[in-house]
């Protein structure tokens, strides 16, 4: 027997949430949809297919306060901003949510960072399978699946005046306590899957490591840094202090990318990676071969982000098969 | 949940002039625990913060043996946190986080001749190691000092030079690239230096830190005198923006030189796929 939920029954449902959380769904922005606070399920977008930029910025945001720091005459005082109420992502594709497991891999590794923490924490995911692939999607390349319930609390799959609904975790069924849910006899239809790629070796990609090939493909490379913003995994961040004025200061750690020609040049000028033909290497070798080497599972999701948004179409997946082909 | 970002607030108890444009930092935890709980090793580094202009990382400089509950820091003045650094006066508050990193070996080559070789501000993390051996005199062989800086009055530490040239079974030896007036000492590279005193590499291992382009020649200098990798052991120098292992900047290949160095031994730096 398979649990469903009406169309109206989840609109009761996800009004009823915002009471107690902070519901965070698909729901348009001036030209895109994008993962935002929502106020009531009538602002939710379900025909989204994937959103311009993932639902990261919910665990590491965009620009965030680490510590803000008051400073006066008896000497100075930090603290610690705080997560205000607790989130529930709605609207989560599997892809965005496998990305939430692949980020703990570094952030929750000894030392764990507390704010992703205290975020991954207090945050409970809804997710909704994709019926068929969009346009740059490879999803069941990188480990995943479009209606794959792994990293998520509840998945939803369409049916015809509804959803299929699964609680994974305990913390799902707990959201769904609330919910009328109905039963149906039939499964909902399965999903259609992309191709899967052929992945290089790690042997191949290290004996690739200083070909011509990298210094021909950055030679289109914009640095225009977009690939890591919109990627779900991508997490490389800067921290700054920002004095608002002489007693009030933030400290600031904000999304930052491999591609910047800065990124990684020292204090007197040494640059171990001086060039974009350096740094574009980087980014597929951390997202491809160091990433899985240190914590056992790659750094993308096959998400398709970067490969309908680098205005130099820079695509992975030619890159993966270009590594792996002769 | 612990939050290994926030820093902790230290007071300046003692800042000096090392050198033209590096200062010396004594720091007391203003929470006098945490001081006590602030357990480092030599080559272990600390993020130092100017509130209100940033952080950055810097080697502690002496050892926990002869400090007790207080830090150093020597800072290089080279750009904006570290000129916010050096505009700080003894009694300013400063933020301390750390310790971060591994640490020289210096529990696995004890009964070895060590040579230590720094160049520049390179000297900061390697004063622990010499206050360690001489501390601990007996537990290492001969110990052969050579240090480096661009000009007389860029070396650092010159106050203890006395206190490293009279240790036990020591030899001392300094050089400038370029001399002055009143400097008498060596002029000449560090690498010619090195070639001079000709250490052998029997029973040794050679411990070196100092900017890229003096590891990589003074490297070199060292193979020519027949040290293997395996008795080498330097450092990598990386930006730097959390310590902690989650920024991303110091990552070379699946390594990250803020949670697995930044002291690595030279046969591990080769079987790197990129140099760094
Ligand atoms: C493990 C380690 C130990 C170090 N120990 C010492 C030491 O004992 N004494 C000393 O004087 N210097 C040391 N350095 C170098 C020191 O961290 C940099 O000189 C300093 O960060 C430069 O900051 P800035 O803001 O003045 O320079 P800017 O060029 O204005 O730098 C802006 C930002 O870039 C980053 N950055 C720039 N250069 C470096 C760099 N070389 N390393 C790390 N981050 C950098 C910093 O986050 C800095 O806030 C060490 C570096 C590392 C990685
Ligand atoms: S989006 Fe494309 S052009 Fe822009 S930095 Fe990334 S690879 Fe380069
Ligand atoms: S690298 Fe590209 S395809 Fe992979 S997860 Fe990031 S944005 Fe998506
Ligand atoms: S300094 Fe941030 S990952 Fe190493």
């Amino acid at each position: 027997m398979i649990q469903t939920i009406s169309r109206a029954s989840l609109t009761l449902w996800l009004d009823a949430l915002t009471r107690d959380y902070t519901v965070i769904a698909p729901r348009r922005v001036e030209n895109l949809v994008l993962y935002k606070p929502i106020s009531s399920a009538e602002e939710v977008v379900y025909d989204f297919g994937r959103t311009g930029l993932s639902a990261k910025e919910h665990f590491l945001p965009m620009m965030q306060s680490i510590v803000n720091i008051h400073k006066d005459q008896n000497g100075l005082i930090l603290e610690v901003p705080r997560l205000g109420r607790s989130q529930v992502i709605f609207g989560l594709r599997p892809c965005d949510a496998r990305a939430l497991r692949v980020l703990d891999a570094v952030m929750l590794s000894e030392p764990a960072d507390a704010y992703y923490g205290e975020r991954r924490k207090n945050t409970v995911t809804v997710g909704i399978a994709c019926k068929e692939p969009q346009e740059g999607c490879f999803c069941t390349s990188m480990g995943g699946a479009p209606d794959d319930e792994k990293d998520l609390d509840i998945l939803l799959v369409e049916m015809n005046d509804g959803y299929a609904v699964k609680a994974v975790t305990d913390g799902g069924r707990a959201l769904l306590a609330g919910a009328s849910l109905s039963e149906a006899d039939a499964p909902p239809p399965v999903s259609k899957a992309p191709e899967a790629l052929q992945l290089p070796t790690l042997e191949t990609w290290q004996g690739r490591f200083n070909e011509a090939y990298w210094a021909r493909l950055s030679d289109r490379c914009l640095g225009c840094r977009l690939c890591a913003y919109v990627c779900p995994t991508c997490y490389c961040f800067d921290v700054r202090d920002y004095a608002e004025n002489s007693s009030e200061i933030k400290r600031l750690r904000c999304w930052d990318s491999c591609q910047a020609s800065g990124c990684y040049r020292l204090a007197g000028g040494h640059n171990p990676r001086p060039t974009k033909r350096e740094r574009l290497r980087q980014r597929f070798y951390h997202k491809l071969v160091y990433y899985g080497q240190r914590f056992q599972v790659d750094l993308c999701v096959g998400c398709g982000r970067c490969v309908v948004q680098c205005p130099a179409n820079i695509d992975i997946r030619e890159i993966i098969a270009d590594v792996a082909g002769q | 949940m612990s939050n290994p970002l926030l820093p902790h607030l230290a007071t300046l108890t003692q800042v000096k002039d090392l050198a033209v444009g590096i200062r010396l930092f004594r720091c007391k935890f203003n929470d006098s625990q945490v001081g006590a709980n602030f357990d480092y090793r030599p080559g272990q580094f600390g993020f130092l913060s100017a509130f209100g202009v940033g952080e950055s990382p810097f080697g502690l400089t002496s050892t926990k043996g002869r400090l007790n509950s207080e830090v150093e820091f020597a800072v290089a003045r080279v750009g904006t946190v570290t000129a916010a650094l050096h505009e700080l006066e003894e009694g300013d508050t400063v933020g301390i986080r750390g310790p971060y990193g591994n640490w020289f070996p210096l529990d696995e080559v004890k009964g070895k001749r060590i040579i230590i070789i720094g160049g520049g501000i390179g000297m900061a993390p390697l004063r622990p190691v010499i206050q360690t051996i001489i501390d601990n005199r007996r537990d290492y062989d001969e110990l052969i000092l050579l240090c480096a800086a661009r000009q007389p009055n860029l070396l650092v530490f010159k106050e203890e030079y006395d206190e490293w040239a009279a240790a036990p079974n020591t030899r001392f030896h300094v050089t400038v690239d370029v001399g002055d007036n009143s400097w008498k000492g060596n002029v000449g590279l560090i690498t010619k230096l090195l070639a001079d005193v000709a250490p052998t590499p029997d029973n040794a291992v050679a411990i070196t830190c100092g900017p890229p382009i003096m590891i990589k020649f003074v490297l070199k200098g060292l193979k020519e005198l027949g040290f293997t990798p395996e008795q080498i052991v330097t450092t990598l120098e990386s930006k730097m923006k959390c310590g902690i292992g989650k920024c991303g900047r110091c990552n070379v290949g699946e390594r990250y030189i803020c949670l697995d160095g930044p002291v690595f031994r030279y046969d591990q730096i080769l079987k790197f796929l990129e140099e760094f």
